[in-house]
């Protein structure tokens, strides 16, 4: 505005460019300021603060000594886990390491150890590939591990005299490689079933309605542990006389049932998540109920479920440690029996074995949680609202 | 209609299906090729597994002594570990051919349940393990005692009796398994371990402190221990009632697995029968005449047997006490060969 | 009537298909009604004529059942079911004349359709078409099941029946709460003693894991990192170790670290812990302690007058009132207030039995065993990390509008968690709560594993003494199912109550 500017008789001060922005309260930023305001904003927070430290401290503090420090890691038999001058030993890694191939596959003969581990190569190598997102042919990947893989498994499990294969009985089978069975054959027999209950009762036809409610309703009404007795002893009154049951696929029989009226409900929620547009949509474009199920809904549905099957794969996986009770050898019982074994029966046994095992247990499930949450951050596409 | 349906859950479980022809255990057994046998889960000189999971014991001994009869093969014969709870119904179910699961005969059992006990194997009786510090000297001292055992066993049912009937008040503390009773009792759980004597001796072993324990001088109860088999197969039940006479007549006639074979050319008609050299007794019950040549010759005769694994040189030391042969103190007895 | 006029038009094209449909689902139907009637009568009943002959019997048993009330309740239900459950192939027959009246009605009914269509076309014809195969399928298995188990049962001397919960049970039970139970009573008893301690056992468990669980799950929220990692942590180990293996290291942690019954820990000389469990000292109520019961009583009372009166005060008014301080007062002060005069006058209404070392143990007081507090333990702290994940989900579902509407009106911190969030996160967290809960009660089956007796635990003992598997099964497994409905039944009614009404 040249035309208004007048020459004023002083020079009011002003500024033509910004001053650099002044840091901010050093208490606020930084390591500190997060302290500040995530740990010690007052002394409430603060007091919590050092109490949740100490518990960290002592509990993290006695695990380690337990686990590391004072552990024994090797020895012949109890004699080097027993106290020293009276002062308790920690963890007797020496006993899990002299029962380690116990733990791993029950009585499964030494010389034929390589037919599970390969068994194992062949499954993960069938099995990463399919979970990560990116790598294609997912289609062979699945007919390959659904397909040819049980049937190799199988063969090699259990053994195929034509094959060079010796028998190896199923009651020889335990430990992790029983416990990696019942879970496997459960999940894969479970979502299928699972499907076909949730199709069957979101069905419109009432009887496959009913008897789909039903089964779930039973399944999930009981607990398994009711189930795996059933499967147990009742199953050989079942079936003809003169056929009996293997006594490793009886309980598969119940956690299988049991785990597909579970992944049935789950499979539900993912139906009913569906907008009724989609169905209609699907109708109205004439394809057939399963052509709609197959090609529209049911990939929208598990993909909206997958968390769900994961945590109830999650579940199945923590619930084959029950087959112990009815007297199977999986991965908990074996580890029970060998606690009666007199050649380590110490006092820091029993902690050792359980920590073992929790471990174990843990680094499985755990590993399937994060999974599940990656899927679910992966999937989060389109209509989750 | 029945064998298509079973086919076609064959076809869907092949793993795990078997299914055998109804014509009688004898068949079965030989058509498979082996005797399935049941056995426990682990009681040491009766029947357990080592880590490799060989089995051997008292009761294991005794069905490979089955085996060698029908197939003149000890190692003819695959073990179903069962739990207490599970033995009568995989026997009734077909699951296994013969139980020697140091099973208690009794009336109930062997009438109400479906099964034949083929004989005793075992003499025994319940007993007590206490802790020596507790200065126990008798049974009847232990009023207000909790006391561990086994569920689904005649121990339990023993112990309320015996209690009751002498007035003492106590706790049960009753495990499904073997193991964990031997456990919660090693922890303190309990003041008492009770079940059969001999068990007591076996389950001792997986004490922390074996010679902490005393077992009280009271026996509470029979438990004559047989092997079992299904109701309604007569023949198979004789085999297997013979398979054990067998071998306490030849620990009776003197017979043994290192002498069996110049006891062929033996004049004593009794061994004669025995061995096979007269007679047609082994194929009077459908097996071959030399039947209990092989028992003898490649499990032994039942003194041999127990003195493999209970006797008194076993960590179980068990001397022979009641289940010395009739003539020698005990009452173990078996009808002659003729 | 428009069917007869539709009727009316019907070409002779239209009338040929209707016929031939009509034809083809009679076949259909025909067909699957033999296969439904051979597969029962060769796996059920062995003869053609089997299953008519018996339909009367079967009706008379359920009558006869339902009359002949004896040898108590559970005998008497046993039996009932028994005849039930005896009936239970003839359902599938109830079921295949439903199925035959809508195939006739579909028959019967009229379809816009081309009338030259294809019947295999047909939605509706397709539905009871599979619905036909499906339920002969099914049918056939079901009889052959049960087929094969009466079979079995009678060829092993054991027709089914639940007469054998009245015979002596001969074992003893370490906790029996609430019944008399001896050595002599009955397997029914028995069972029943164990249902106690099972119903027992999942309260307690469901209580522990809520409190467990809402403290865990609000931690999580904290805006402290340290204390929502520790929150974290606690949820991601204990969800991720199986139940059954946290069972056993409780119990090992329960049993291992304590004395024996003589060294046992005292705490003010009355309660006394052991690796036997924990005793106390027993009330022993006086006649005149029905005073105290009912000051009690009146104090709840009182408090929930108040709390209503308060409430329309504050409606009215604005005026709050402290109602929580005033209740609490009430429902604790009036007891004590009754129990001091009673004793000032007629001598304390209560007095205690205390445990004393008799022998190998404490005789006398109230005991818990340890087994419960190794599965309460191992239950609530288990059950307490899903509650947790649930209780923050729901808490997160509540939109953040509402907390900032609920600090701009002034509430106080805890006013707006009570007034403001909780009500509308309870809304979300009840129905998984409740399946937790379901979760827990199924679960403290595992008692079993530590010798704890429970139903199933009991059960099983009755089942290795009696040899009576399936009755036992079935009675496990009715008891468990009707808990589980009864709770479903009653979190549908509650979900419905607490639905959010919109406008």
């Amino acid at each position: 505005m040249p035309a208004t500017t007048k020459k004023l008789p002083w020079q009011p001060f002003h500024r033509n460019d910004m001053l650099p922005p002044k840091p901010p309260p050093p208490a606020t930023t930084g390591v500190l300021g997060w302290l500040r305001r995530n740990l010690f904003s007052n002394w409430w927070n603060t007091l919590l603060t050092l109490l949740g430290l100490w518990f960290i401290w002592v509990v993290a503090s006695s695990l380690i000594e337990f686990a590391l420090i004072k552990a024994v890691w090797t020895g012949e038999d109890r004699n080097a886990c027993l106290p020293k001058d009276g002062v308790e030993v920690g963890a007797c890694w020496a006993y899990v390491n002299a029962k380690f191939n116990q733990f791993m596959d029950g009585f499964y003969p030494a010389d034929q150890e390589w037919r599970y581990l390969t068994v194992y190569a062949v499954g993960i190598a069938l099995l990463v590939p399919l979970l990560i997102p990116k790598v294609p042919w997912k289609g062979l990947n699945a007919l390959l591990l659904f397909g040819a893989y049980p049937v190799l498994a199988y063969l090699l499990l259990y053994g195929a005299p034509s094959l060079g294969l010796p028998i190896v009985e199923t009651t020889q089978w335990g430990g992790l490689l029983l416990t990696l069975v019942i879970a496997s054959v459960g999940i894969v027999i479970s979502l299928p079933l699972g499907i076909v209950f949730a199709l069957g009762r979101r069905s419109q036809l009432p009887v496959i309605r009913f008897l789909s409610i039903a089964f779930i309703e039973f399944w999930r009404g009981v607990p398994l542990i009711t189930v795996l007795f059933m499967s147990s002893v009742m199953l050989p009154l079942f079936l003809p006389e003169d056929v009996t049951l293997d006594k490793v696929v009886r309980p598969l029989v119940g956690v299988a049932l049991f785990a597909a009226a579970y992944m049935a409900e789950v499979v539900r929620g993912g139906l009913q998540a569906i907008p009724k547009g989609q169905y209609e949509a699907a109708q109205a474009l004439g394809l057939t109920y399963w052509q709609m199920m197959g090609l529209i809904i049911l990939p929208q549905a598990l993909k909206l479920v997958i968390p769900g099957i994961v945590n109830t794969f999650i579940g199945l996986f923590k619930d084959t440690s029950l087959v112990s009770i009815i007297g199977l050898f999986d991965l908990l019982g074996i580890v029970q029996t060998s606690l009666a074994d007199a050649k380590w029966s110490t006092p820091t046994t029993a902690p050792t074995a359980y920590l073992f095992l929790a471990l174990v247990y843990f680094f499985f499930c755990y590993g399937m949680s994060r999974y599940s949450l990656f899927m679910e951050r992966h999937l989060h596409t389109g209509h989750k609202r | 209609m029945k064998k298509i349906v079973a086919l076609a859950l064959g076809a869907l479980m092949t793993a795990g299906v078997a299914t055998a022809a109804n014509a009688g255990t004898l068949e079965d057994v030989k058509k498979k090729g082996h005797v399935q046998c049941g056995v426990s889960q682990g009681l040491p000189g009766f029947s357990n597994p080592d880590d490799k999971g060989n089995w051997t014991g008292l009761d294991v001994d005794f069905c490979r002594a089955v085996a060698a009869a029908v197939f003149g093969d000890p190692n003819k014969v695959k073990f179903t570990p069962l739990s207490a709870k599970e033995r009568f119904t995989a026997l009734r179910s077909g699951e296994v051919d013969l139980l020697a699961r140091n099973t208690t005969w009794t009336m109930q059992r062997d009438t109400e349940l479906g099964l034949n006990f083929v004989g005793v194997n075992y003499y025994d009786g319940q007993g007590f393990m206490v802790r020596k510090s507790l200065g126990v000297t008798s049974a009847l001292q232990l009023n207000g005692a909790a006391v561990c055992t086994n569920t689904g066993t005649t121990t339990e049912l023993n112990v309320a009796d015996y209690f009751r009937a002498n007035k003492m008040q106590y706790e049960v503390v009753a495990f499904e398994k073997a193991d964990e009773v031997v456990k919660a009792y090693d922890e303190g759980r309990c003041d008492v371990y009770t079940t059969d004597r001999s068990g007591l001796a076996a389950q001792r072993l997986k004490l922390k402190n074996p010679d902490e324990h005393v077992v009280l001088p009271e026996i509470i109860s029979k438990e004559p221990l047989g092997p079992v088999v299904r109701h309604g197969d007569d023949q198979w039940f004789d085999i297997v009632k013979w398979t054990l006479f067998a071998m306490i007549n030849a620990e009776e006639l003197g017979v043994t697995s290192q002498n069996v074979d110049e006891m062929k050319k033996s004049t004593n008609p009794s061994i004669r029968r025995l061995l096979g050299v007269e007679g047609k007794f082994g194929e009077n019950i459908g097996l071959t005449n030399d039947w209990a040549y092989n028992i003898i010759k490649h499990v032994g005769n039942y003194g041999e047997v127990y003195e493999r694994n209970v006797g008194p040189k076993t960590p179980l030391g068990l001397a022979r006490g009641l289940n010395a042969l009739w003539n020698k103190g005990g009452i173990m007895y078996a009808p002659p060969i003729r | 009537m428009s069917t007869t006029t539709l009727r009316m038009q019907e070409t002779s094209a239209e009338h040929a298909a209707r016929t031939r449909r009509f034809w083809l689902v009679m076949a259909l139907g025909a067909l699957s009604f033999l296969l439904f009637f051979l597969a029962a009568s060769s796996f059920y009943y062995k003869s053609p004529t089997g299953m008519f002959a018996d339909l009367a019997g079967w009706l008379a048993a359920i009558g006869a059942a339902l009359v002949n009330f004896q040898g108590g309740f559970l005998v008497w239900l046993g039996r009932l079911v028994t005849a039930v459950v005896n009936i239970a192939p003839m359902f599938s027959l109830i079921f295949f004349i439903g199925m035959g009246y809508r195939l006739w009605r579909w028959v019967q009914e009229e379809h816009p359709r081309p009338a030259s269509a294809n019947p295999l076309f047909d939605r509706h014809f397709r539905g009871i078409f599979s619905e036909l195969v499906v339920f002969t399928a099914l049918a056939a298995f079901i009889w052959w099941i049960v087929g094969n188990t009466v079979d079995n049962l009678h060829r092993l001397g054991k027709p089914p029946g639940f007469d054998f919960l009245g015979a002596t049970a001969g074992f003893g039970i370490n906790q029996v709460l609430f019944l008399e139970y001896a050595e002599t009573s009955s397997y029914g008893k028995a069972i029943l003693v164990g249902l106690i301690n099972t119903i027992v056992l999942s309260l307690a468990g469901i209580v522990l894991a809520t409190v467990l669980g809402f403290i865990i799950g609000i931690m999580r929220l904290s805006s402290n990192w340290v204390i929502a990692r520790i929150a974290e942590a606690y949820v991601e180990f204990f969800r991720n170790v199986p139940l059954l293996l946290q069972i056993f290291i409780w119990y090992n942690a329960v049993l291992k670290p304590l004395p024996g019954p003589r060294q046992s820990l005292v705490v003010a000389d009355a309660v006394f812990i052991n690796n036997r469990g924990v005793y106390s000292p027993k009330p022993i109520f006086t006649d005149a302690w029905w005073i105290v019961v009912a000051a009690f009583v009146i104090g709840i009372v009182a408090s929930w007058f108040i709390a209503r009166w308060a409430h329309r005060r504050q409606m009215q008014t604005g005026q709050p009132f402290p109602v929580l301080r005033t209740a609490l007062l009430l429902i604790f002060g009036l007891p004590l207030l009754a129990y001091g005069l009673v004793s000032l006058f007629a001598g304390p209404p209560v007095s205690f039995d205390y445990p004393e070392l008799r022998g190998f143990n404490y005789q006398g007081g109230m005991r818990i065993i340890p087994e419960f507090i190794a599965m309460l333990m191992a239950l609530s702290i288990y059950t307490a990390a899903f509650i947790a994940e649930i209780v923050r989900a729901g808490i997160q579902a509540v939109p953040h509008g509402q907390t900032e509407a609920a600090l701009a009106l002034g509430l106080t911190r805890g006013q707006k968690m009570r007034l403001v969030v909780v009500p509308q996160a309870l809304r979300v967290i009840i129905p998984p709560l409740t399946s937790q809960y379901l979760n827990l009660t199924k679960n403290s089956s595992l008692a079993v594993a530590i010798a704890y007796p429970d139903l199933v635990a009991v059960g099983g003992i009755v089942l290795n003494q009696s040899g009576r598997e399936l009755e036992i099964i079935a009675l496990w497994m009715l008891i468990y199912l009707s808990l589980s409905l009864a709770t479903s039944a009653f979190m549908n009614w509650y979900n419905a109550k607490m639905k959010l009404v919109e406008r």
